[in-house]
Formats: structure tokens, sequence, C-alpha cells
């Protein structure tokens, strides 16, 4: 491990955030199966103390499970149910295109996208292993999809940040295909957590949101952006470069900016409307923001409306 | 469209800077590694045809708004008026120059009068018009006719500097129509520059209708446009000085010389007026200079009896009282002389001894320190040849004069002199100015009605006195008159100054160049009347008789500088003036005139001070059928003068470019102040 991927480890996992955002748990607003008792609803109906609902007997349920003391009162037979409670399964999707290089031109310091990513995506991580969930990450690199499997050990978490340091973002954007792949390979229901800026076309994304949705995933997107790629605040005529390999344009930013702010808008509704169709938490993160407070932000709307699986 | 300056013309490579600068502004740009790429590509995709277009269109209307600034700098004119517009060369233009004292005052923001800023207008317009021929008047000299060749020409005749004289438009004007019929003009333009002061142009005067005739006659129906352009703004808080009395006064060895001094301001506004103000005045006598304060309360300070202590060697000489400069600089300074009283001469040619006497003591006695009046009798019957050099008033009780004396005594009238006619005591035949004798006829003494019943009492030499005080002519005793007859169809207007009842004329007078003949019925002596003895009547007549003459003779020290004839002669030199002098405008220009003896300060006429511009519908109408077009200048600014010119319109042509070019390079879809969502 090299100097500068232990600084950005060191950046990624700063104590500072876990301090802020530590007593706010990581909730699943869907159930999630596990394999070691936590503090996730597990849809599987257990013995936890946690009562969930009265339904009626069909013959075949255990008949430990039956209500008595309703049975006594109205003569019908009640199964009582509750709440079974596992651990979370996280699985950190990194978006590690050309793209995901832009750090700002407007005084937005020297992050990039990519470190914004990491960082949020090692916070999270960090929250989860500590209350006892498994945490992996997956990243669309250039050429190679790093894939890092949920662990529960507080160790893992160094192993996830050396990956998330070493690679280096380039080349266009394979999230699609990657998010299809996670869907496939994580066997059993999980939290994913996409980290990217979503400059791709809705289509595919939505395929992939819903595949994700279809195999019981819970999916959580960090749209994350610069204000200059949100407002396009350029005065100058400006050559344009694709980080991913796309012909350079050079434009009047004034002529093209009411263009470019529609075409923004269109794919931000498209957007919006696929997380609403895939129930997917979509969640716009500039670059300037404070990542604790993103984070806490995020985690508190995740713990108020925790739902049923 | 022609241009004025057509050197601005070399700017129009400027017009290719706009091109320069946009292509520059293509290879400076910088770069950006930029990830958000679908949506630019998309924007940009979809706009390239429109931002090729709204690029070519910027770069359109930069090009014309430098375009448009290039030309107006160079004063573009339009086709101009109708004649250019039909394609039609004007034939003849005359230009009209009034170039009284009060045409150089300063154009409000111009350091150049009144009259060299429209003769340059003038100018330009010429050069674009090229009439076929060019005709110039000069109002303070309306009897001749100029004709430049060409537009360089009339630039010579370096007619940019006002004169002191005044003008008369009218003369001007029908001079100018007098040549336009001589010369046949077909269209023809009258072009007048004049800042259209009332005593300059005399509304009132029925000439002008007879003038408005001509010059539409003249045109042979091609119609003559007349342009005026006026210059009617008066400076506002303009200073003037006069000075109204000048006398030498010598006690023992020291000398001084007591003037009256009047500075007059001619307020634009009642307020301005109220404030009081101290003028210094420069006196400057013989080299030496003096410098007084006058007081303005109101409109006018005066400074009666100051004394300017002079050399006691200094017998005759000249001076003048000047203000510090301001606009109107012709009113600045007044030139006065001194010393050299001139003598006024009075020939008596008499059959009577009585009445050459009566005239003797009439005519010496002194009406005033400044002038010394010398009577000379001619020998009764030398009429053949008389010598009336020298002479301002002749009193003539003889036979009227024949053939060569004939002659002599009209030279003299027609240059100024006032001839006095007294009936002989024989009257014969033979007439003068249109005016004879007819028989003595005794006046009955108890019928009071045939005393003095009618005369002229509002001008001429019966008038009434200043204050309004009107002679005693109806109290004079006639014993016996002679008739007046009217002689032949004369070329002169016969003008009754006094009647009596039943319509006999007692004095008659025949105007004849710029003096006069006048006839009396009656003759100073006790046996016709009792002129001689009441002597009133008789005095003031003579004394008004030789102030007539010598006015127009000009033996007077101060006088009105004029186109007269008399200045030219050889005899006179210019010992002092405002401005260097041509010897054409020799007594037009204000200064001291000398003929080795003499001193004779000429002066603006007392009109140019005071006289206020007529507004532009009196000028109309003064020449009502014609088609008049007044062009008012008051600032510089305005000095469209005779030129229609365009600029104007590309001015607000640049504006209309750069509004356009504001337009697309404004962010597209949003307008300024609406904040995107």
């Amino acid at each position: 491990m090299s100097a500068t991927e232990a600084e950005s480890i060191a950046a990624m996992l700063d104590p500072a955030v876990l301090t802020r955002v530590g007593q706010i748990p990581l909730v699943a607003r869907r159930a999630k199966i596990g394999s070691v008792s936590g503090r996730h609803r597990s849809p599987h109906r257990g013995s936890s103390v946690e009562f969930a609902e009265y339904r009626d007997y069909v013959p075949g349920d255990d008949l430990r499970r039956l209500d008595w003391r309703v049975y006594g009162r109205s003569d019908r037979h009640f199964v009582k149910e509750f709440e079974a409670d596992t651990n979370l399964r996280l699985v950190l999707v990194i978006d590690g295109s050309g793209s995901m290089r832009y750090s700002g031109q407007h005084g937005a310091g020297p992050m990039t996208k990519y470190e914004l990513a990491c960082r949020l995506a090692a916070s999270i991580a960090q929250l989860a292993i500590r209350q006892g969930d498994a945490a992996g990450v997956t990243i669309a690199a250039e050429g190679e999809t790093v894939r890092v499997p949920p662990r529960r050990r507080p160790s893992h978490l160094r192993v996830l940040a050396g990956e998330m340091a070493r690679v280096a973002p380039g080349g266009p954007t394979r999230l699609t295909e990657v998010l299809h792949d996670v869907a496939e390979r994580t066997g059993r229901r999980a939290l994913i957590c996409v980290m990217s800026d979503l400059f791709m076309a809705p289509e595919g994304l939505r395929d992939a949101f819903q595949h994700l949705r279809y195999r019981g995933h819970e999916t959580s997107a960090f749209q994350i952006v610069d204000r200059d790629e949100s407002e396009f605040r350029f005065e100058e005529a400006t050559r344009f470069v694709d980080p991913e390999g796309g012909a350079p344009v050079l434009a009047d930013p004034s002529m093209v900016a009411s263009r470019y702010l529609a075409a923004w808008r269109r794919h931000r509704g498209a957007l919006e409307s696929i997380a609403v169709a895939a129930d997917v938490d979509l969640r716009e993160t500039f670059l300037d923001e404070d990542i604790a407070s993103t984070i806490a932000a995020y985690l508190l709307a995740r713990a108020g409306k925790r739902g049923r699986g | 469209m022609n241009l004025l300056q057509p050197l601005a013309l070399w700017a129009l490579p400027l017009v290719a800077l706009p091109v320069v600068v946009h292509l520059l502004h293509r290879r400076r740009h910088r770069v950006v590694e930029w990830g958000a790429m679908m949506f630019l590509l998309d924007g940009e995709r979809s706009s390239r045809g429109r931002q090729r277009l709204r690029e070519i269109l910027l770069l359109a209307a930069r090009t014309l708004a430098v375009l448009a600034l290039v030309l107006t700098l160079g004063r573009p004119i339009a086709g101009g008026w109708a004649a250019r517009v039909a394609g039609e060369r004007l034939d003849m233009v005359v230009l009209i120059l009034d170039r009284s004292s009060s045409m150089g005052e300063e154009v409000s923001g111009l350091p150049e009068s009144k009259l060299a800023f429209g003769l340059r207008g003038a100018g330009d317009a010429l050069a674009i018009a090229s009439p076929r021929e060019l005709v110039v008047v000069d109002a303070t000299r309306p009897g001749e006719v100029l004709r430049p060749e060409g537009v360089d020409a009339l630039r010579e005749l370096a007619f940019d500097e006002a004169t002191s004289a005044s003008s008369d438009l009218l003369a001007a004007f029908e001079t100018a129509a007098g040549y336009m019929e001589e010369a046949g003009a077909g269209r023809t333009e009258v072009w007048v520059l004049t800042d259209a002061q009332r005593e300059d142009w005399n509304p009132e005067d029925g000439r002008w209708e007879a003038v408005a005739q001509e010059l539409t006659k003249a045109s042979g129906g091609a119609g003559t446009r007349i342009r005026l352009t006026t210059f009617p703004e008066v400076a506002d808080d303009n200073l003037a000085i006069r000075v109204e009395g000048v006398r030498r006064e010598s006690e023992g060895e020291a000398a001084a010389l007591v003037l009256d001094l009047v500075v007059t301001r001619a307020a634009a506004t009642e307020a301005s007026g109220d404030t009081a103000m101290r003028v210094p005045v420069a006196i400057e006598v013989g080299g030496a200079r003096t410098t007084v304060e006058v007081e303005l309360t109101g409109k006018e300070g005066r400074l009666v009896g100051h004394r300017v202590v002079i050399d006691p060697q200094l017998e005759a000489g000249y001076g003048a009282a000047a203000l510090p400069t301001d606009r109107r600089a012709g009113d600045d300074r007044f030139w006065f002389s001194f010393g050299s009283t001139p003598v006024v001469e009075t020939a008596v040619f008499a059959q009577s001894a009585a009445v050459a006497s009566v005239v003797s003591v009439a005519a010496r006695s002194p009406a005033g320190p400044d002038v010394i009046h010398e009577v000379r009798r001619l020998v009764s019957g030398a009429g053949a040849d008389v010598d009336l050099d020298g002479v301002t008033f002749l009193v003539w009780q003889a036979p009227l004069p024949e053939g060569e004396a004939a002659a002599e005594v009209t030279r003299f009238c027609e240059a100024g002199g006032v001839v006095l006619f007294l009936p002989p005591s024989s009257p014969a035949g033979g007439s003068f100015a249109g005016l004879g004798w007819g028989q003595w006829g005794l006046v009955d003494q108890t019928d009071r009605e045939s005393a003095v019943k009618t005369w002229r009492a509002d001008a001429d030499l019966l008038a009434s006195g200043a204050d309004g005080t009107p002679l005693p002519v109806g109290e004079v005793a006639l014993r016996r008159v002679c008739s007046i007859r009217s002689v032949g169809d004369a070329p002169v207007a016969r003008i009754p100054i006094a009647g009596l009842q039943g319509g006999q004329a007692l004095m008659t007078k025949s105007a004849l160049g710029r003096g006069a003949a006048y006839f009396l019925g009656t003759l100073p002596e006790p046996r016709s009347s009792d002129l001689a003895t009441q002597g009133i009547v008789f005095m003031a007549l003579v004394h008004r008789a030789l102030d007539q003459a010598a006015a127009a003779l000009g033996s007077e020290e101060q006088q009105v500088a004029s186109a007269s004839e008399r200045w030219l002669e050889e005899r006179w030199s210019v010992a002092a003036s405002d401005r260097p002098d041509s010897l054409a405008e020799r007594g037009r220009r204000a200064g001291v005139l000398t003929d080795g003896e003499v001193f004779v300060a000429l002066n603006r006429p007392l009109a140019e001070d005071s006289s206020r511009p007529l507004p532009a519908e009196a000028l109309t109408e003064s020449l009502a059928p014609l088609d008049v077009v007044v062009t008012a200048t008051r600032t510089a600014s305005e000095g469209a003068s005779l030129l229609d010119e365009v600029w104007r319109i590309f001015l607000l042509l640049v504006l209309g470019a750069l509004i356009a070019e504001q337009l697309l390079c404004s962010p597209e879809g949003s307008a300024p102040g609406r904040s995107e969502e």
C-alpha cells in the first residue's frame, strides 16, 4: 500500500464524520435476510419480542403461535406474528468512470467526485460494520470490476478503503453493467448503495434498478455532482473535453447554457421518476456539501421512514 | 448620399474589427475536462444551427454598428431637398449674408461666430448642391452683387467676419430679385444667413410684398425657395458699451476728456436683469489705458462725466472704451474721437441781404460745443459756378439753379447735403427736383384761416421736440406766400412738410439721393412772415437741416458704420480698428478713420445692441407666398443649417445595432432579471 493510498484511507475513514453520525443507526427500509440476529428486520417471522400482526390461522401453521387468548374471547383462530430481526448486508457500488474525476471549477476544493463517493462509501461502511452489519464494495472501474464481498469484521473496513483508494477513475461508464452484475451476484437481500453521477442513459439505469428491486435488494443512490454541472456557470468560450473518451466540444457557454440546463433538468426528472418506480432512495449530493451532514440526513431519513418489506 | 467629411471613410477598415475580434475570440478559450458531456452534446447539437445563425447575426450587428459610426463621423448628407431628390440641379443659389454686428456673436458652444458658423454650413451645402451660379449679396452693402466662382472663391471673400454696420435685408432681397430677373434664373434658391433682428429685417415695410412678388416672377415659374438660417439665440448677459458723449476740457496746463458711458446688458430673464454687477471698462486714449468700474443696476449702467486726464498736447485724437470680451465681441468696444471739432458750413446764396443775415444768424448760433458753424455767402449772381465744396447746408434764395449750377446742387444733395430753397423776389420758371416756384400771394391778415394749418410733426424739419412738445408752427404769422409747383413726373418723392388751410403747400420736401431739397414758400423777413422775429421755428428748421446734412455727409465725429462711398474716398485712412481692415469694408468696420485733420469714430448702430430677433413666423409672413424654410440654429449642436444632415439616422442605427447585439448576447431563453430555476 502506497503512502498516498494510506492517506486516502485515512481521509475516507474520517473519525469526525463518525463522531457526528455515529449515534444514528443505519437501518434497512426493507426486510433483509441475514445469518446473524441483528437490528434489521428479517422477512422471516420469528420469535422475537417485536409484535408484527395478527392473521387468520391457516392449516399448517405452527399451533404454538396460535393466540389462545383471542380464541378464548372471540372463538376465532388468529396467529400472532412477531418480527424476526436480522443483520444487514451492505453493498456499496461506486462508479469509477472518467466523469467522476471532475473536481469543480468554482472553489469546491481539491476533492473529485470519486473521492467524495469513496468517503461517503467508507463512512457508511464504517457505520454498518460498527453496528454489526456486513459491508462490501463493488467499484465499476476502467476495464475491471473490483469486488470486495461483504464482511462483518471491523478489519474489513481497511480492505474496503484500500480497494477504493487503489482504483483511479477513468474510462466510460460501466455502472449499469456492474449493477446488473451486483443484482445477480448478491445472493441474499441487501442494501445496495450506489455512488455515481448517474451521467448515463436513464433507460439503462432503470433496467438496472428494476433488476435490483426484482432481486429483493433495497437501493439507495447518491448522485454526486458538482454545482458547475448542475448550474453550468461558465462565462467564456470553453473547450469541453470528455474524460470518457468522447469528442471534445467547443462551446460558448452563454449560447448553450439554457439548452444544457434544460437537458439537465430533463435527465434529473427522468432519474427521479425511475427512482420512484424502482423504489430507489435517490439523493442529489453536491461536491461542496459536508459529508457528515449528507450522511446524517440520509440516516435520519431512513430511520424515520422505516417501512415494511 | 454624400459625406461632408469624406476623410472619415479612411476609418472604414475598422468595420473588420468585429470579425477580427470574433476570430481571435474563437482561438482563445480554456479547456475543461467535462463529465456532463451528454447534456452539453444535447444542447450543442440541437442549437448548432441556431448558434451559427446567432453568431452571424451578432457579427452583422457589430459590423453594422461600426459602419454606422464611421458614417456618422463622416457627417452624411442625404440627397437633400426636393431639387436634388428630383435629380435636378439648382440653377442659381443667391446667398444673402447678414453681416451686421450682431452676427459676430459666438454660437453657444463654439468659438465661432454665427456668421462664420452659418457660412461654413452654407459652404458645405453649396459643395453638395453645386448650383450653376452662385450669387452673394452682403446685406450690409445691399446694392452690390458678388459672383464668386465656386465655394473656394466664396471662402476667399472672407465674409465670415461680421462688420459693424447694420444690415438691410429688404434691400438685399430687392437686389437679389433684380439680379435674378436680369439673369433669367431658373430653379433658384435664396439662402439667407441672418439673426433676424427686427431693425435689419424691418418686417412692417410695405416693400416686402413687392419683393416677394418679384422673387416669384424672377424665377420664371421654376420656383424659388427661400432657406433662412436664423440664429435667434441672444447671448445671456451680453454686455454692450457705448460712449454717448466726449468732450475735451482744458484748464491751464491740464487737459482731460469728459466721457459719458453707457453699459447695457441683454438679460435673458427678468431675474438675471435684477442683480447688480460691476463691470470694468478700459478706456484707451492716445496709447494710455485707464480702467474704471461701471455699476449696472437693472439692464443699464451709466457713467456720466467721467474724466480721463490726457496729455495737454493732445488737441485732437481718438480712443476707445472697452469691456472684457464676451460672446458678442462686436459690442464690447466703442470708438470715439475728440478735439477735431468739425466745421459745419452753411452756404447762403440770397438775393435779399435781410434773408442772408437772418440765415447767417440762425446757422451760426451754436447749438452745442461740439460743432463749429460757419457761414459762407456765395456771391449773388455767381450762380453759374457754385462752389459747394465743404458745404453742409445750402440756402438758396434766388432763381432756381440751371445747368452747371443745377448739376452741382444735385450732386451736393445726392451726397447727403440739404438745400433750402426760398422764393426769390420775382419767381420765374424752372424747376429743381420736381419742384418750382409759383406766384407770390398776399395773405389776408384778418383771415386767421390762412395761417399754417398742417405740418409734419412726427419727423423731418418741423418735428416736435424730443419730449413731444410741438414747434409753434401754427403761430407763425404769414403776410405773403409763394406757391410751390410740382413740375413734371419727377422720379423723386415730393413730401409735403407744411401746408395752409385749403391745401396750399407752404413747405415741400423733395428727397434727392441721401440728401433733400426743401422749398419754403415764404421768407424770414418782416415783409413776408415773422419767421425771423419769432425765431424758434426758423432756428429749429435751420439746425435740424444742418444736423441732418451733417449726419448724412458725415461731418460729425461719431458716426454709424455703414457702407458709405464716402469712406472709400482716398483721403480717408484707418487710424484704428477692431480688426485688420480691407479697403472694401472701410466704413463698415468699427474704428477710427482720419483724413489727416479730422478723426471720425465709426461704431455699430444703436439698434444692433437692442434689437430683438423676429420669430420665424414673422419672417415667413414677410415673404408670404414664397416657399420659405426656416432653420433656427440655437446651439452648435443644432447646426443643421442649410443641409439636411442625416447623421442622426446613422446614430440611431448604431444604437439599434448595439441593442440587437446586446439581445443576441444575452443567454438564450432567459430574459434579463429572470433567474434560472
